[in-house]
């Protein structure tokens, strides 16, 4: 079942190409060192230098190699946005088959579900953070927060689904164990859902990471990332466009990359809600 | 008797594919005016598609072949506009489900004016009383009610009547009616099916009823032609497709009608083996 | 009606009450001591002490959460640790300005989105409807503030066709008002815009097939007449939520954008009392777009109960 699902995708021209940015910017992450030269060297004697041989993105207000700064950037991009998708992954997970198992565990999470889903991201993210204090750690945790309910959501819907199956009816009244139950069935019911949930998730991170750096919060200003370069943007664009075009472009393929696998994952995994 | 005059509808050799599926496969029939025909099969044997053929409703994916004669022309070649254009105004279509064939959003006032309007060319005014007189005429009455009412507001003997006055309207000369009383409770079903039967007297229409119920239909009909897997199994008159059905699959689809008044202590079901048998006859067809 | 108000109030106070007890829980579980980090690094311990009681966090857990309470539930949210203005003037003064802004883009959202999915879905496959559905595509994946940060650039500094920040209030020039919120409406709405394409688009595709519409198609009348009398009827009422949702996602947006044009709405007030860490001010900030976002609901379902009448409260 799941190999003809994945033969499915791979044949997806939109998901593959989504599959193809992304896997372009995970490998400019990881190999971010080997790549680009220090993200931390500041030379004052070349700063807003043009795109050139030597410098392939030009130089930034610092002096520092945009290019550098890029490929660094899309290692912190990545990795923030792996871990936060992770953590939302597997508590969005664990809340969600309990929601459908035990009532009341479902009444309180789900309203608490609906008061998140329904109010913006972003603000919340920011407020999070200014409470928290920055730093990466309060970032991923802020994230985290806003990205569980998507997760709950869709894993409470398989759950039930599940519980609704005359096997699992059955199984259940023959006395076997609950947790086994859970593992046994909902995990494969809710597989499908939860991936094509962490795509999404993966491009609400991107998106957020660069915008609260863009705006100066959260991530230490000598951390390399795309919003933190844009935001340099601002001052020098006239001056020097680079600034404002390598790192926004950097962006729009990772998340065009997402979003594309992400609806390419929705038509093979999730074909009942791929038109909606 | 109707042999010296020409059909109102002659279908020869209809097929319906999608992609190398063949959905239905060498149909042919005629309809009189003043006469019925009914189709009848089970779900899937390609009735209602053979209507939407006719009627030039199939979904875009599936493609139909042979010759659709109405009033002498040939339907089939027709531009897609012309062939649009004879909707409502020449041919009339019933649905199944009047709950999902009938805008949600819209009064029924305003689904039936606006062909009205477009097809006999009346004024608002005019359009609204002619609407009231075609609702009086499959018996909702004279009051208004109705035209302001929206389609969840009827019950459902009073949509399928909203439908087949709005599919009359326009003045049809023929009338295909694709299962016109499935979604309707069995009283209600006589109802309506008295009601077509009465309307094909007073408009002089040619009627094909299509139904899976041989037992319901047949008092209804002149003719009967019955479906299995896309192909036509048996054709004839009523009365003789009645009394001395050629085929086991007729037979066993006259033995499986329930009848009113008797009480069905075994749901009948048909035999593998006549449904084998009537595939390979058909196929050989 | 009544009885259904109170409902669906009652269904909407998660909206409010989850993110305002986040805050409150969250202020707790911080790391290290709250007040010191507010306060600030050269605070003496009585201006700790000072912003510690402010905040009420010298109490036990349990009476710090009903003392809250009880000050949310009076709409009190204190005043700023930093002006010693009253939060609830504050929030008021800059919300006018994020209103007018998210108004604004929304219009622009209105007006592009919904006419573009039209036409792409009853064109579907067509040359328009490819590069229509890429389009919207980058525009999902584009973060609004790049696409803000390259208008300035272009509109502004190169062409100077739009002044690059600042505002002017409608009372004071209608024309200068609009003329300083041009940029920043057209970089938030414009990216909306690709999800209300998105929306309308599904909306026609799902009721170019619909049973009622080959009932209109049956009845002989032209596609023209089918497709603006009967399909757009029918994709037009799950619109309304999309939009309401759209206006909701704007004035998050606007968070963002209104920082880069030294736009004086909430955006700024929030943001400038994050980095300062002036906790009653985010408190009063979230607390009014919760309620804004109840409000939003709630004429959605009254449009919704317009436009569709099996739905009566």
């Amino acid at each position: 079942m799941l190999r003809q699902r994945f033969s499915e995708l791979v044949r997806d021209r939109t998901a593959m190409a989504g599959a193809a940015l992304l896997g372009l910017m995970v490998l400019l992450a990881v190999l971010a060192p080997v790549l680009g030269g220090d993200p931390y060297r500041v030379d004052p004697t070349s700063t807003l230098r043009p795109p050139s041989a030597s410098h392939w993105f030009g130089t930034d207000e610092k002096g520092r190699d945009l290019w550098t700064m890029v490929v660094h950037g899309a290692r912190t991009s990545l990795a923030i946005g792996a871990v936060t998708t992770a953590l939302a992954v597997l508590t969005g997970y664990v809340l969600g088959v309990l929601c459908g198992y035990f009532r009341w565990v479902d009444a309180v999470v789900m309203r608490v579900v609906d008061g998140l889903m329904s109010f913006p991201s972003i603000v919340l993210v920011i407020s999070l953070v200014g409470v928290l204090g920055d730093g990466v750690a309060t970032m991923v945790t802020g994230l985290t927060v806003v990205l569980i309910p998507m997760v709950t959501r869709v894993v409470r819907g398989a759950a039930l689904a599940v519980k609704a199956m005359p096997m699992v009816e059955s199984t259940t009244s023959l006395g076997s164990r609950t947790s086994w139950v859970l593992l046994r069935y909902v995990a494969p019911e809710a597989l499908s859902v939860t991936i094509v949930q962490a795509a999404l998730a993966f491009s609400v991170t991107v998106l957020s990471v660069a915008a609260l750096s863009f705006l100066g919060i959260g991530l230490p200003p000598d951390v390399p990332s795309w919003g933190t370069s844009l935001s340099a943007a601002q001052q020098y664009f006239y001056s020097a466009w680079w600034i404002g075009v390598f790192p926004g472009l950097a962006i729009v393929l990772t998340v065009l990359g997402l979003v594309l696998l992400g609806d390419g994952l929705r038509d093979v995994f999730d074909p009942r809600s791929a038109r909606k | 008797m109707h042999t010296t005059q020409e059909p109102v509808l002659r279908v020869s050799g209809l097929s319906a594919r999608i992609g190398d599926l063949t959905l239905v496969r060498d149909v042919s029939f005629e309809v009189h005016r003043g006469r019925t025909l009914a189709v009848v099969g089970e779900s899937g044997s390609g009735k209602s598609i053979t209507a939407a053929a006719v009627m030039g409703i199939l979904p875009p994916q599936i493609r139909a072949e042979g010759a659709v004669r109405f009033d002498g022309a040939e339907l089939l070649a027709e531009p897609a506009k012309r062939r649009r254009a004879r909707g409502g105004a020449e041919i009339g279509y019933v649905f199944q489900e009047p709950m999902s064939a009938l805008h949600p959003l819209l009064r029924i006032g305003t689904q039936m004016i606006r062909p009205l309007r477009h097809h006999l060319g009346l004024s608002r005014a005019q359009a609204r009383d002619r609407a009231a007189e075609l609702l009086e005429q499959v018996g909702l009455g004279r009051e208004r009610k109705v035209l302001d009412a929206h389609v969840h507001e009827l019950s459902g003997g009073m949509r399928q009547r909203v439908m087949i006055a709005m599919a009359i309207s326009c003045g049809p000369r023929l009338l295909l009616a694709d299962e016109p009383t499935t979604a309707l409770d069995p009283t209600v079903q006589q109802q309506i099916l008295r009601l077509l039967a009465r309307l094909r007297e007073e408009l002089d229409l040619a009627l094909v009823l299509i139904s899976h119920d041989l037992g319901l239909v047949a008092r209804y009909s002149d003719e009967v032609l019955v479906m299995y897997d896309g192909r036509v199994v048996e054709q004839g008159p009523t009365a003789r497709i009645l009394e001395q059905p050629e085929q086991p699959y007729t037979r066993a689809l006259i033995d499986a009608a329930p009848r009113l008044g008797r009480r069905v202590d075994r749901l009948p079901t048909i035999d593998r083996a006549v449904l084998e048998q009537t595939r390979a006859t058909a196929g050989g067809a | 009606m009544t009885n259904y108000l109170f409902k669906r109030l009652g269904a909407l106070l998660p909206t409010v009450a989850v993110p305002m007890v986040l805050l409150f829980v969250m202020l707790r579980l911080a790391p290290g001591d709250p007040a010191a980090a507010i306060a600030g690094d050269s605070a003496t311990s009585e201006e700790i002490a000072e912003v510690r009681s402010r905040l009420g966090l010298d109490a036990s857990l349990w009476q710090q959460f009903l003392t809250w309470l009880g000050r949310v539930v009076r709409l009190d949210f204190g005043s700023s640790l930093f002006s010693d203005r009253a939060v609830s003037g504050l929030v008021a003064e800059h919300a006018l300005v994020t209103v007018q802004l998210t108004v604004l883009a929304l219009a622009v959202a209105v007006l592009i989105g919904p006419a573009l999915g039209i036409a792409a879905g009853t064109r579907r496959h067509g040359l328009l409807d490819r590069v229509l559905v890429f389009g919207s595509s980058v525009g999902i994946a584009l973060p609004s503030f790049w696409l803000a940060v390259l208008l300035i650039a272009v509109l502004g500094v190169v062409w100077r066709v739009f002044p690059v920040a600042g505002y002017v209030p409608f009372t004071e020039d209608p024309v200068l008002f609009l003329h300083h919120l041009a940029l920043p409406a057209i970089s938030l709405g414009l990216l909306e815009a690709a999800t209300l394409f998105r929306y309308s688009r599904a909306g026609v595709l799902d009721s170019l097939h619909q049973p009622f519409v080959t009932t209109a198609r049956s009845m002989g009348l032209p596609e023209r007449t089918v497709i603006r009398k009967y399909v757009f009827r029918a994709a037009v009422v799950p619109m309304v939520t999309v939009v309401g949702l759209t206006a909701g996602s704007l004035m998050g947006g606007a968070v963002v954008t209104e920082s880069i044009f030294s736009i004086p709405g909430l955006g700024q007030l929030l943001l400038t009392a994050v980095q300062r860490r002036d906790y009653p001010v985010i408190e009063g900030c979230i607390f009014f777009i919760a309620v804004v976002y109840v409000l939003l609901n709630l004429v959605i379902d009254l449009l919704y109960s317009l436009l569709d009448p099996r739905i009566r409260y």
